[in-house]
This record gives C-alpha cells, structure tokens and sequence, in this order.
C-alpha cells in the first residue's frame, strides 16, 4: 500500500514538472512567436516605410556640379577656370528668433541688422525655406563665419552651428586676365552655361554634370560612408592664343582706336603655317568678370560678326586672279590713263593719275583704274572662282559661335558695274578674319589652312583627347603667291603702305580704305571710312599674317596707311621677338620717322553718272550689297524731290537738272570735312571735283 | 516486436550516477565552442567599429582632400591673376613710381621719342628717373658675395670688359641682372 503511495506520489510529480516545462515552453512560444509576428510585420510590411525612415535618419543626399572645364592659352595659362565657393543660407521655417538671428549674423557678417532681420521675418512670413544670406565665399571666409556663428546650446551634425543656417556648395567661374581675349573666351551665367565665345561654343565639352552624393551618419553627424554617383568629368580647351601676342595686339589696338578717335577696331593675328589665331582683339571690349557692368554692345567680336566693304585690300583678289590666269605680270605694264575709268555708267577715279605703271606700282599706289581694268581681263567667272576659293561668302568654320560667312553675290546676280566695284572691294562683304585668311593663303604659297582657335582638349589630367586637324586647300599656285608677295612688299617699300614698314623684319601687305554703308541713308557714306591693312612678315617666309581694321577714324589720318598700318607694324614689332623669328633685316631708325610722306589712297566706289531717258530702261533693280549705291533713277527721284529752287529754275536739259540735283543732294547729304582730315581725303576730293566739272 | 510484457532495464544507482555525470571533454569542447562562438562575435563587433573609424577617417581625409583641391584652385586662380599682363603692368607702374591712372606708361620707345624730338635736359625728371631708380634699387637689393666683389673690383682695376665680368658672376646673378635688364 505504502509502496503504492510512493508509486503515486512520485508519479504526480513527475506529472507536475512536466506540466510546468509545458508551462513554460507554452511561454516561449507565445513569446516568441509574438515577437516572430512582430518581425514579420516590421520587417515584411512595414518594410519600405521604417528603411526609408532608417535612410533619411542616417543619410544626407546633396546635389552639386562638377566644376566647369577650364581654358588655357597655348602655353598653359589660365584664360578661365571655376572655383568652389559657399552660399550662407537660412532655412526660415527653422527659425524660431527672427531678431536673434539676425544680430548673431549681422556681427559674423558686417551686414546691417535691420535688412536682415526684414529680410528673415519676411521669409518666416512666406514659410521659405531658401534664403540666401551671403554669397560666393571662400574656405577662409567660411570658416570664420562658422566660429562667429557657433552657438554651444545648438546640436547639429553640419556647421554652421547655428539655428536654421545652412551653406550650399557653388561655383564660380573666374577669368583672371580680365577683359584680355574677352571676346574669345565669352563667359557664362550664373547656371554655367557659356553664353558668348568658347563658353558658349565648347558648352557641353565645358559643362560640370550635376552629381549626387549620398553621405552615411552616425547618431551625432559624423559622416562614415560616401557613395558618389559617376558622371562623367568636363573637359579642359587649350587654345591657340598666346597671352602676350594678345595683350601686345590689345594694346595697340586701343591706343589706335582711342588716338584716331574711332567707333571701334578689330585685329588678329595668323600663323601662316598653321592656321593658328594667335590673337584676337576687338575695341571696345569688356570684363567678363564684370559682366553686369558692360556695355552688351561690346560683347560682339566684330573680327568674325562683323561685315564691312575691304576696299583696296581686295585688289589682292583682282591681282591674284588675273597673274593665276597669267593674264598679267608683276613686271607688265598698265595704263591707267588721267585716273577715270568708265563701267557700266558709273565712273571710278584714282586719287591721283599715276600713268602707265607695271602691275606691281600701281598695286603698289592702290590704284582702281588699273584694279578695275585688271579685274575686267579676268572675267566674272574667272573672278568668282578665286573669291569662292578663298573662302569669302562662306564662314571659315573657326570655332567661334555666330561666325558671318560675309555677302557675296553670285554672277547672275551682278549689276553692270559690279565686276568693277568688286575689284576695288565694294559690292561685298568680308569679315576681318576671312580677309586676314587670304592674305595668309598668299604667305604660306598659296595653300589656303583653316583658322581655327582649339588647339586641343584634354581631361583634366592633362590627356590630350583631341588635337587640331585643320583642313588645307590650294588656292593659288606657288607662283602666283610669289608674285603676289613680291608685288605686296611694294606696297609697303613705296606705295600706300609705308608706315608698316618694320625694324629688322621685311614686311608686306595692302592698306585699303573704304566707304561705309550708312543704313540711315541707304548709300555708302563718303564721309565715313573703315580703314584697314592687313599684311605679314617676313616676307620671304613670312611667320604670322596680322588684319587690322579700323571702323570710322574721326582724327587725324583716316586712310588704311596712315591708321592701320602702324598697328601692324606695331604689333608685328612685338610678337616677331616673341616668335623668335630671325631678323632678316638690319635695324633702322627710319621707321620711327614722322616725315613719311603718305602716298593717298584711291579711296571710295566712284558716282553713278545721270541716266539719259534711253538708259532708264536697261537700269538694273537696286542691289542689297552692303556698300552698293543707289541706283541712278532712284537717285534721281530723289532729287526731283528735293529740288533746289535753283535747279528748278534751270533752263537746261532734263539729263542736266538731274545731274545737278543728284550733286546738289550729294553736297547736302555729304558731311563737312574736319579740319583735322588727314591728306587724303581732301586730295581725292578735289579731285572729284575737277572731274565733276569737266563732264 | 516488442513483449509488452518483458521487464524494463532496471536503472541501478551506479548507472544512474553514472549517466548524470559530464565528461571533462565534453565541458573542455564547449568552452572551446563557446570561446570561438564569443571570439567571433567579439571579432565581428571588433571589425564593425573599425571599418566605423576607418569610415570616418577616409571621410575627413575625403574632405580634406576636396578642401586642399578647391585651395590649390584658388591660389592657381590668384597665381593667375597676378601673372596676367594687365597686372603685371600695374605692379611695374607701381614700381616705377607711376600712378594707376591714364592710359599710357612711358615705355623705352617712348623715352627715345621723347628724347628725339627734344633736348635731353628737355625730357620731364619723371620720365626718367623713376626707371633707373628702380633698375638701380633691384640691382643693389641683389646680395653679393665677398668673392664675386672682390673679383668685381679686380675686373674694374684691369679695365675688363663688361662680358669679363659676367663670366665671374654667379649664375644666379647672372639671371637676376639679366631678367631687370
């Protein structure tokens, strides 16, 4: 029976552990499978919204650009280049003492209190959350903003430490050599894009692409993981110019346009071999670092936008055709009789009649009897031709945005007199540098290379990705550009040219000076010029081919010779050295003589002579060349609508009042002379006069 | 098939005592499970902290970097800037004693012309004097030795000529009176 007890007692006990084990297990599972269910609910359902929050707790995404791609010169230095600076901003909704803040950040700043504070309130006011306080700061100034800044009480992962005060990383785009090349290299706006220049036309090259970057934080804001996205790098642009021929061309420039009291000038500089622009200048110029302050006028770089009538430096085209066509030579003689030539009814003069001269002379005395009388035996087609190959009426293709192509008519298009302007350089248009590119054709015998600007571009480790490769085509034979060196170099030993004549070097070229179109009279102006020469040097392996024009000189010489070529020699005198171009000739003080007796210059396209009642019919329609004169029924409408009372009176002939009424509104129409006028104007306005009275 | 009836194995007290009792090498190889087992998660927490660090230095480093980049930036910019001709220009007309203002610097040329046109005595004292001033100011800034003087006014007793002179100078010096002239 006891046994039995035993046997029972023993087994409820057993029973009794086992059922508190159960117990507990039952605990357990119920535990964790409440806490499973949880995790699966966490960690299943719930599962986008706590890793996004988890992320935004310990992650901070910021978005910047890459630094824009900077650009050199050709010997490595830095035309322009970006560098990093911060914006100080306040984020309004964080702040929750407008007056405080705006006393901490007046002291850390210099700033007035007041403005700051309305500037604060205002923004609390609209709820903004982007007000930017200061910016374009460097690293230095940042740091000691932050110190002014620092507020114990504030805990915050990102400096400043200060109430709703943030900085945002920017950049700024800096061109250290003030307005040097400012038309070459342009500038961008505050989004970085290139908005004139290379800025503009290198633009995606140059471009910083936005990046993301995720930074990982810690629970007290120290960054222990970046993940940067991979875009790729901009790119460096190494340019053609160089630093110094640029500034020694500037500065010629200016002294020239600001002494002969010009609307403005352009220049540049070839290298014959090349086709390297060496330089680029344009008067008045501008700051691109001070863009807002400009004058948007002057961002236009005339040497590739602008248009003008090249005038006597065009005969280089008229002469290069007709020795190409072996229709003349430099040694072969031309008439060019009392100085008056008749085409067309439309009577162009010489300054001065030179008499019957070689080919070279009268290039050499620009004359436009003997141009037009060349011109005349090459033809129209034969002239066209070369005007194609040389690349005018097309743009040269440099790498330089909103680049003309000039104005060039085709031959069924021509008037009657049209062959004849052309070949003294009216009745088109040209831009400085395809005239500079022709007359380095002629320099490198003949072969015509495309200017361009672009040396090359690189990474920023300096890897050259791509390199130059401009295009050559012969335009003229090696001996026609021989003979038109030869017969240039006159130009500048005896003839118009003169004062181009360098130290130590050989030089030659053509000086040209044109009448300007006036838009508000719809005729070229007799009293407004653009005078040029354009030339190279040495002339026997001539190095760099350098145009400059002149736009309406007011004082003193007004002619190509007398305002352009000492820019020319000017700048050849410079950067000759700087090339380490041998002398190939001796030194002379010669040059710096002011006795140079100026040789006058064939200037402007001659008059329309009256139309009898038999011409009117075979009168061409007017011609929208850009230096063409109207046409004489047009201008003698006019006249017959502003008739002297003179006039009106007169008993003479229909043919005779119009003539008097066309030269009575010429006289009207005609600017009075300064008194400063150099010697050539008044000399072929005489005359003009002569010959007027004679018909 | 099991008897039902067949008697169960008695468990003796020796057996049992027996049965109840862990080896040694049973504990000695738990220690050592439960030694790696903590090891491992010791190591691993060990680990997690330092790539922490690390991660935190290559940050600053990263930052660092960045700051050095964006200043070596801004000195090349400065270089730059100091280096362009328009400054250059400034600091030599600051030198020459000119005033930044006006257009034109009398350069050499200038002088020449100057001097052409007019009497020497004609020429304005400013023209002149500033330039030679400074030339004269740079050249004795530059230190020369005891040696090279001596040999200076060996060369002055003999009469030598100029290139003598040159060829007894220090290179240094040498580039230095070449670069003013």
């Amino acid at each position: 029976m006891a046994a039995r007890v035993k046997r029972t007692k023993k087994k409820n006990l057993k029973q009794i552990a086992f059922t508190r084990f159960m117990l507990i297990v039952a605990v357990f599972v119920i535990w964790i499978g409440g806490i499973s269910v949880r995790l699966v609910h966490l960690q299943v359902k719930q599962h986008d919204e706590l890793s996004d929050r988890a992320a935004r707790q310990r992650q901070e995404v910021k978005r910047s650009k890459l630094l824009r791609g900077s650009i050199f010169d050709r010997n490595g230095r830095t035309m322009a280049m970006s560098v990093n600076v911060k914006t100080l901003y306040a984020d309004a909704t964080e702040i929750s003492d407008a007056k405080a803040a705006a006393k901490s950040l007046a002291k850390a700043l210099g700033q007035n209190e007041q403005s700051l504070f309305k500037l604060l309130s205002s923004a609390k006011e609209d709820d903004r959350r982007f007000v930017p306080i200061a910016k374009g700061l460097d690293e230095t100034e940042v740091q000691k903003i932050n110190k002014a800044l620092e507020d114990q009480n504030i805990k915050k992962a990102t400096s400043p430490k200060s109430e709703g005060l943030y900085w945002r990383d920017d950049q700024k785009r800096s061109y250290p050599n003030g307005s040097l090349a400012a038309h070459i290299i342009g500038f961008s706006n505050a989004d970085g894009m290139g908005q004139a220049g290379i800025e503009q036309s290198q633009n995606e090259i140059l471009y910083g692409a936005v990046i993301k970057r995720t930074f990982e934080r810690d629970r007290l804001g120290r960054v222990y993981d970046e993940v940067v996205s991979e875009k790729e790098p901009p790119k460096d642009i190494v340019l053609t110019i160089s630093n110094p021929i640029q500034f020694a061309t500037e500065r010629a420039l200016e002294r020239a346009v600001k002494a002969s009291n010009a609307r403005s000038g352009m220049a540049v500089v070839i290298a014959n071999k090349t086709g390297e622009v060496l330089a680029m200048a344009n008067y008045p110029t501008f700051d691109p670092n001070k863009i807002s302050n400009a004058d948007p006028e002057h961002f236009k770089n005339g040497v590739i936008q602008d248009v003008y009538s090249p005038g006597s430096v065009f005969k280089l085209v008229t002469y290069g055709s007709a020795l190409e066509r072996d229709l003349i030579t430099p040694e072969g003689e031309v008439d060019s009789g009392n100085g008056t030539i008749e085409v067309a009814r439309h009577r162009f003069r010489d300054s001065h009649s030179i008499g019957r001269v070689t080919y070279t002379k009268a290039l050499a005395h620009s004359s436009n009897v003997c141009a037009i009388k060349t011109g005349m035996r090459v033809g129209r087609e034969g002239f066209f031709d070369l005007v194609q190959k040389f690349g005018f009426g097309r743009p040269t293709g440099i790498e330089l945005p909103a680049e003309t192509g000039g104005l060039v008519r085709p031959p069924a298009r021509w008037n009657g007199d049209s062959l004849a302007s052309m070949s003294i350089g009216y009745e088109i248009g040209v831009s400085a540098l395809q005239m500079a590119t022709a007359f380095a054709t002629i320099a490198n015998d003949g072969v015509k290379i495309q200017p361009h600007i672009i040396k090359e571009i690189r990474q920023s480790d300096a890897t050259i990705i791509s390199s130059a490769a401009p295009e050559s085509t012969r335009v003229v034979s090696d001996k026609t550009a021989r003979d038109l060196r030869k017969m240039l170099r006159e130009v500048v030993l005896s003839g118009t040219g003169r004062r181009a004549k360098l130290d130590g070097y050989s030089s030659a070229g053509k000086t040209g000076t044109a009448w300007k179109f006036d838009p508000v009279l719809k005729r070229v102006n007799p009293g407004k010029y653009t005078s040029s020469f354009v030339g190279f040097a040495p002339v026997d392996d001539p190095e760099v081919t350098i145009a400059v024009v002149m736009d309406e000189p007011k004082t003193g010489a007004r002619d190509g010779g007398g305002v352009a070529a000492p820019v020319f020699r000017e700048i050849a005198d410079q950067i000759l050295p700087q090339l380490n171009v041998p002398y190939d000739m001796t030194v002379t003080a010669e040059n710096d003589s002011p006795d140079i007796i100026d040789i006058p210059e064939s200037v402007g396209n001659g008059d329309e002579l009256p139309a009898t009642g038999d011409d009117k019919t075979d009168e061409a329609p007017p011609v929208a060349g850009p230096t063409k004169l109207v046409t004489s029924t047009a201008l003698v409408k006019r006249a017959e609508e502003v008739q002297t009372p003179a006039v009106k009176t007169s008993p003479t002939p229909s043919s005779t009042t119009a003539k008097k009424a066309v030269e009575s509104k010429k006289k009207r129409i005609d600017p009075p002379v300064p008194k400063t006028l150099g010697s050539v104007a008044p000399k072929a306005r005489s005359s003009t006069t002569r010959v007027r009275q004679k018909t | 098939m099991r008897k039902r009836n067949a008697p169960r194995p008695r468990m003796t007290a020796d057996s049992a005592a027996r049965s109840t009792e862990i080896s040694w090498q049973y504990l000695v190889l738990l220690l050592i499970c439960g030694s790696v087992f903590a090891a491992g998660f010791f190591f691993a927490a060990r680990q997690h902290f330092l790539s922490m660090d690390y991660g935190f230095k290559n940050s600053k480093l990263k930052k660092q970097l960045e700051d050095l980049e964006a200043e070596q930036r801004r000195l090349t910019l400065e270089r730059e800037v100091s280096l362009s001709p328009t400054a250059i220009r400034k600091a030599t007309r600051m030198l020459a004693g000119y005033k930044d203002q006006g257009d034109e610097m009398p350069t050499a040329a200038v002088v020449q012309t100057v001097a052409k046109g007019l009497a020497p005595q004609a020429i304005p004292v400013s023209l002149r004097l500033p330039i030679k001033a400074t030339v004269m100011s740079k050249i004795s800034a530059a230190k020369i030795s005891e040696p090279e003087v001596k040999a200076r006014q060996d060369n002055s007793e003999n009469h030598a000529r100029n290139g003598a002179t040159r060829e007894r100078l220090a290179p240094e010096k040498m580039t230095a009176v070449a670069k003013l002239r």
